[in-house]
């Protein structure tokens, strides 16, 4: 199975899915497993490493949720090739840099994948656009399933599933959601959601970027603590805190429009203005354009379908996507050259930002009268 | 109990004497002047996996060189990777990590979901490991009588055990072929 099977089906993967959503960028369960009698990927001796590999590459392969898959050993694929999947969320950058004997298979449909020999002997990885833990529980609990009819899972009634790190012990669940909040961002909230998070044992991270200045506004939320609660209480406070974090972006939204009206407007007029006519984008900077216009997508301002083409530009200006897509490898220059050219491209089809259009509609907040403070008559 | 005279981050003389109460249990901590860890222990930033090893980790030499007899893993090693080695050294090492166990997370039993034929599969082999000690040691006291008791109750699980991976395999195909 080649990597252009995983190009190819990226326009699919999208294709499928529901539109995209406000603010949710992604949401997905990940579960480790680990076999009884086997050392750790990471304490394994190579002969082990490959036992492990053999047994649950072939587990992987006969269950029927994977009857549609493409299986790739890390060892066999380029740095690129790793990249690429990387830049999906479909590895890990830890199953990249592992001792070989390590692979990952890829459901059809790019929304379900399990990582073999990364940290656990398995990872099993399920994805949607929305926010739904329920099915997600539901899908990814199905797919363990059918692999411990096949495979003799580590597992104490103490600890629950023995994973190689104790902070994944008991349901070795990690729920986890990618949000856009750039509202919360530019209001300075951030540094005070995080901590109120981090209290009742969720984390959040800046997913592109430096820590400390995250491009973009893309952060990946999840549950810390995984022993002493069952799956459907984990996920429930997870899913509780998401809403509520969703919630508070859409308040600080309002807040920012009703608070300088024309300073939001600008913002995203110039982002809209450098994305049509830039020649040199680089991949932080083309973040802070994008997360501008998937705001403005939100809120009306552009055609709720340019949400979908941002997705999809996030993507595809990551490095190995567009050096993948051109065929060759790129000097960091000559990549901000095709990053800015695609951008050009997508956004010359793509009208201006339209501040008489702006809408508060899919906040699910009341915004009373309040909104129409900033919302010239629509009459 | 006299003071540790060695630094728990870096082994120079100490000079900070802390102790922590996290979930009624009291930490303590020793560390230096000058030591990387001092700024991590003050700052009280968030969770950090290394800190709390760190902090948390009974500091014996005894304890240190403990081994798991499956994998050959040490708490040494533990301390140094924060990854175990082996599902069984939570059986042989996991009373040392307690303390870590229950500080990252909200409880220390299991409340989810079970595997089930893993489960029953684990248990009848650790049950015919026992049935085996058991049984060298009556060879070994000369209880012959006993001896054969044991070996036709191994006979028995032996029969379960395959039985057990028979549903397993017919379960598997079932699914798969259906
Ligand atoms: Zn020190
Ligand atoms: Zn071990």
């Amino acid at each position: 199975m080649s990597i252009e099977w995983l190009v190819m089906q990226q326009g699919e993967r999208k294709g499928l899915e529901s539109p995209s959503y406000p603010v949710l960028l992604m949401s997905r369960i990940r579960l480790a497993r680990n076999l009884a009698g086997y050392s750790f990927p990471g304490w394994a001796k190579p002969a082990q490493r490959q036992a492990v590999y053999d047994t649950c590459k072939e587990a992987v392969a006969a269950v029927p949720q994977m009857s549609s898959s493409a299986h790739f050993e890390v060892g066999g694929l380029n740095d690129m090739e790793k990249q690429l999947l990387v830049e999906k969320h479909l590895i890990s950058k830890e199953l990249c840099e592992s001792r070989g004997s390590s692979g990952v298979t890829i459901a059809q449909g790019q929304l379900m994948a399990v990582m073999i020999n990364e940290e656990d002997h398995l990872r099993i990885q399920v994805m949607r656009p929305d926010l739904d833990f329920d099915a997600l529980w539901s899908d990814s609990s199905a797919l363990d399933d059918e692999l411990e009819k096949r495979l003799d899972y580590a597992f104490s009634p103490e600890l629950g599933y023995l994973t190689a790190c104790p902070t994944n012990l008991g349901t070795a669940l990690r729920a986890s959601a990618m949000l856009h909040l750039p509202a919360l961002v530019l209001d300075k909230q951030m540094e005070k959601v995080v901590r109120a998070m981090n209290q009742i044992g969720i984390v959040a991270r800046g997913l592109f970027g430096e820590a400390s200045d995250p491009s973009g506004s893309v952060f990946q939320i999840s549950n810390q603590q995984t022993l002493g609660e069952s799956e459907t209480v984990i996920i429930r406070r997870i899913e509780d805190v998401i809403r509520v974090v969703i919630s508070h972006e859409w308040k600080a939204r309002i807040r920012l429009f009703q608070g300088n009206a024309v300073k939001m407007f600008d913002r995203i007029g110039r982002a809209y203005g450098i994305l049509r006519g830039g020649h040199l984008i680089t991949s932080s900077e083309a973040m802070n354009l994008l997360s501008m216009m998937r705001l403005a997508s939100d809120v009306h301002m552009l055609p709720v379908q340019v949400r979908d083409s941002v997705d999809r530009l996030i993507m595809e200006m990551q490095p190995a996507h567009l050096q993948i897509g051109r065929g060759k490898s790129l000097a960091p220059g000559e990549r901000d050259e095709m990053r800015a050219d695609l951008m050009r491209r997508t956004f010359t089809e793509i009208p201006h930002p339209d501040p008489s259009k702006l809408s508060f509609v899919d906040s699910g907040v009341d915004t009373g009268t309040s909104a129409d403070d900033v919302k010239p008559d629509e009459g | 109990m006299a003071r540790p005279e060695q630094c728990s981050g870096c082994n120079k003389p100490t000079t900070i004497h802390l102790s922590q109460i996290i979930n009624n249990k009291i930490y303590k901590l020793d560390i230096c002047e000058d030591c990387p860890l001092k700024k991590q222990v003050l700052d009280q930033g968030p969770f950090s996996l290394s800190e709390i090893f760190k902090i948390a980790m009974p500091h014996s030499k005894a304890s240190a060189s403990m081994v798991c007899p499956e994998c050959g893993f040490t708490l040494a090693e533990f301390e140094k990777r924060g990854r175990m080695g082996c599902p069984e050294c939570y059986t042989h090492l996991g009373s040392s990590i307690e303390p870590i166990i229950e500080e990252m997370h909200p409880g220390t039993t299991h409340a989810g979901k079970c595997p089930g034929l893993s489960m029953k599969r684990v248990d009848l082999h650790r049950e015919m490991q026992r049935l085996k000690q058991d049984l060298q040691s009556a060879v070994q006291e000369e209880a012959y009588e006993q001896a054969a008791i044991i070996r036709d109750r191994i006979r028995d699980l032996e029969v379960g055990i395959e039985s057990l991976a028979e549903e397993k395999a017919e379960s598997a195909e079932e699914k798969s072929g259906g």
